[in-house]
This record gives structure tokens, C-alpha cells and sequence, in this order.
């Protein structure tokens, strides 16, 4: 029923979404670094309309889902005109229709606040990545500033009524569903982070990675990554 | 050095954008305010439209705007600013009793400038915070 629910809602909303979530522009460069560390082959998690496909890497597999065959529709052209290889499929976040670690990367863009469950959305994305992939976000969350976070709380009295929830704990939900988290980069405030999140059960034997600097390992001199509360 | 994030160019364009449209929430906030307590009656309901009017009068300039400046970048901010641009007009009106249209268009853009220079310090305070050099490539 939720499933269903969750479809309508989307379907209704495709009409609106490109003008709704038009702020590629102030975003498209954090969007490009972010999705340019995508190694393999990469699902992208809600594609939506496929605003984000022209910030995909030239040539790289991508298998773009999204749970609305009407933001689907609407994201066929854009697949075509992407540099990379896109490939639509609909599917549910919460029972994703891919065996275990077949992706090398995931991406999600504005994805967690409109999942009903995020935890459920983050393991299986944790089940679909392979030992050494990386998770990509590219998420809005609560604030830690009391202003901003109650902010977020009033503006998500009604942006709950479409679906997307403001004041989600997105990073901490990650790392509960077993990332670690690498790196962020703030994009607006503490509210847009661009987040690269690695599979806790390698992080013990992933050595420094060269070509993507990503890489992180338990002598690591530098310390400890971050965790959700260096990212709270 | 943290990472530029959009080139400089485009981010002069969006500190200016994101400054006009604190201002102009700012006065649009403080005028609803005035006008509130010109026609309706009682301070506790004139308070309350004031607020209600200059904050939806706010979005819907956020609304317009958010295709260039970003729906959540634009959003979070009106909202602050439609909210303490109509405030800050009752406490002057509470210390100095009636004021005119001219002091209160300057108070909407004095809020909206102050609320602007909050947000840059924090923008600041996050870069600090978030974009250290050991994490990035």
C-alpha cells in the first residue's frame, strides 16, 4: 500500500518536479565532483527525472531507478543525451531488484528525505554494493544550528504532505546501516552535504587509493574519519 | 584550501542573488508588519498577520527565485527572514510607538542584511567544519 502510495504521489508530483527541484544550477558543480569519484558499475537511486544524468562520467555503466514510471518516462530523453550509459529501470528503494554487491557504486541525490524508510533504503543499498564500492550522496539533512533545525522541522509539516521529509538525520541513518563515512563536503550550510560513504566490514583492510584519495585504513595517521557526529 | 565550489564568477552571482532576496524578504516582512498594525486591530492579532502575511509574501518570493538560487537555498533563509523581519518591526514600534514607512523599509533591509551576515559566518563555520584538506583527494 505504501508502495503504491509512494507511486501515485511521485507520478503527480513529475509534472512539477523539474521546476519544483530546478536548483541544478547553484548545485551542478558539487554534483559533478561528487558523481565524477563513481567507479564501475554504478545504480543511481532515484533517478527522478534524470536531472542528474548530464553529471555522470563519459562512458561509465549506470543503471538509474526510480519508483515512478512517470518520472521514468520523463527521464528517458535525458538518458539518452547523457554522457554516460544509462540504463532505466523501476524499482522500490526498499527492495531493490539487484543481487548482493553487484554494484561497484551507488549514488542517491535528494533520495533519503522522500524514502519511507531510510534505514531499510541504506541496507539494501549495503547489500547491492560490493565489498570495496562506495556509496555517493548527495542529500539534504537537519541542520545542527537550533534555528535552522526547527526551520527544517516547520517546513516539514507540510513538505510532508508530498513526500519529502526536511529534517532527516540522513548521515547518522548511513552510518547505522553499516558506512563509514569518508568524507563531506558541505554544499549548502549543514543543510546539502555531498557525502562518500564506504562499506564498514572493508574499512580494515582498504588501503590509500591513489587515483580517488578516498581510501582509509585503520593506522590511518589522520585519525578517524568523521562520524555522524562530526557530521551532526 | 577547501575545494571552490562553483567558479568565482558564478558564486559572486549567488552571494549577490542571495542578498537581494534577503533584503527584499526583509522589507517585504517589515511592510506587512506595518501595514498589519495599521488596519487590523489588536496587537496580538495584528502581530499574528503581520507575521503570517510577510512570511507567505517571503516564500512566494522564494518561490519564484528558487529555479536560479536553489528551492532549500532559498526556502530555509525567507523563512527565517520573513519571520524576524515582522518581529523586528513590533519590538521597534513597542520601544518608539508609531513609526513611518521609510523607517520601516530601512529595518526590513537592515534584518535582511544581518541575516545574510549570519548565514555567511555559518557558511564559513561549515566549510571550516566539513572541507578539510585531509579528507578530499
Amino acid at each position: 500500500m505504501a508502495r503504491l502510495t509512494a507511486r501515485g504521489a511521485w507520478a503527480r508530483r513529475a509534472a512539477l518536479y523539474d521546476w519544483l527541484e530546478g536548483s541544478d544550477l547553484r548545485r551542478a558543480s558539487a554534483k559533478k565532483r561528487l558523481f565524477g569519484r563513481a567507479r564501475g558499475k554504478t545504480l543511481l537511486v532515484g533517478a527522478g527525472t534524470g536531472l542528474d544524468f548530464r553529471h555522470l562520467a563519459a562512458g561509465s555503466d549506470v543503471t538509474a531507478m526510480d519508483i515512478s514510471d512517470a518520472m521514468l518516462t520523463r527521464a528517458r530523453a535525458r538518458a539518452a543525451a547523457s554522457p554516460a550509459r544509462v540504463r532505466l529501470v523501476a524499482a522500490d528503494a526498499l527492495r531493490l531488484p539487484f543481487a548482493d554487491g553487484v554494484f561497484e557504486t551507488v549514488i542517491t541525490s535528494c533520495t533519503m528525505c522522500s524514502v519511507p524508510d531510510p534505514l531499510r533504503a541504506f541496507t539494501e543499498i549495503r547489500r547491492v554494493l560490493g565489498r570495496s564500492g562506495r556509496l555517493l550522496m548527495f542529500e539534504h539533512v537537519r541542520s545542527t544550528q537550533p534555528v535552522l533545525a526547527a526551520t527544517l522541522e516547520v517546513m516539514t509539516w507540510w513538505s510532508r504532505r508530498s513526500g519529502t521529509e526536511m529534517n532527516r538525520e540522513t548521515v547518522m541513518s548511513a552510518s547505522a546501516a553499516g558506512f563509514r563515512i569518508a568524507r563531506i563536503e558541505s554544499v549548502f550550510l549543514d543543510i546539502i552535504l555531498a557525502v562518500e560513504a564506504l562499506p564498514t566490514n572493508d574499512m580494515f583492510d582498504r588501503h590509500e587509493d591513489g587515483a580517488t584519495g578516498s581510501g582509509w585504513h585503520a593506522d590511518d595517521p589522520r585519525g578517524a574519519p568523521p562520524t555522524c557526529a562530526g557530521a551532526a | 584550501m577547501a575545494p571552490q565550489r562553483v567558479s568565482g564568477m558564478s558564486r559572486v552571482a549567488f552571494l549577490v542573488g542571495d542578498f537581494a532576496l534577503l533584503v527584499t524578504v526583509g522589507i517585504e516582512a517589515a511592510l506587512a508588519m506595518h501595514i498589519a498594525h495599521d488596519v487590523v486591530p489588536g496587537i496580538l492579532a495584528s502581530t499574528i498577520v503581520g507575521m503570517a502575511v510577510g512570511m507567505g509574501a517571503g516564500l512566494l518570493t522564494a518561490l519564484a527565485v528558487r529555479p536560479v538560487l536553489g528551492s532549500i537555498e532559498t526556502a530555509v533563509p525567507t523563512m527565517i527572514g520573513g519571520m524576524i523581519g515582522g518581529l523586528a518591526v513590533c519590538l521597534v514600534m513597542l520601544v518608539a510607538g508609531r513609526i513611518s514607512g521609510m523607517f520601516t523599509l530601512g529595518i526590513g533591509a537592515a534584518t535582511g542584511v544581518v541575516l545574510f551576515s549570519m548565514l555567511m559566518a555559518f557558511d564559513r563555520e561549515c566549510r571550516r567544519r566539513f572541507d578539510q584538506d585531509r579528507w578530499h583527494a
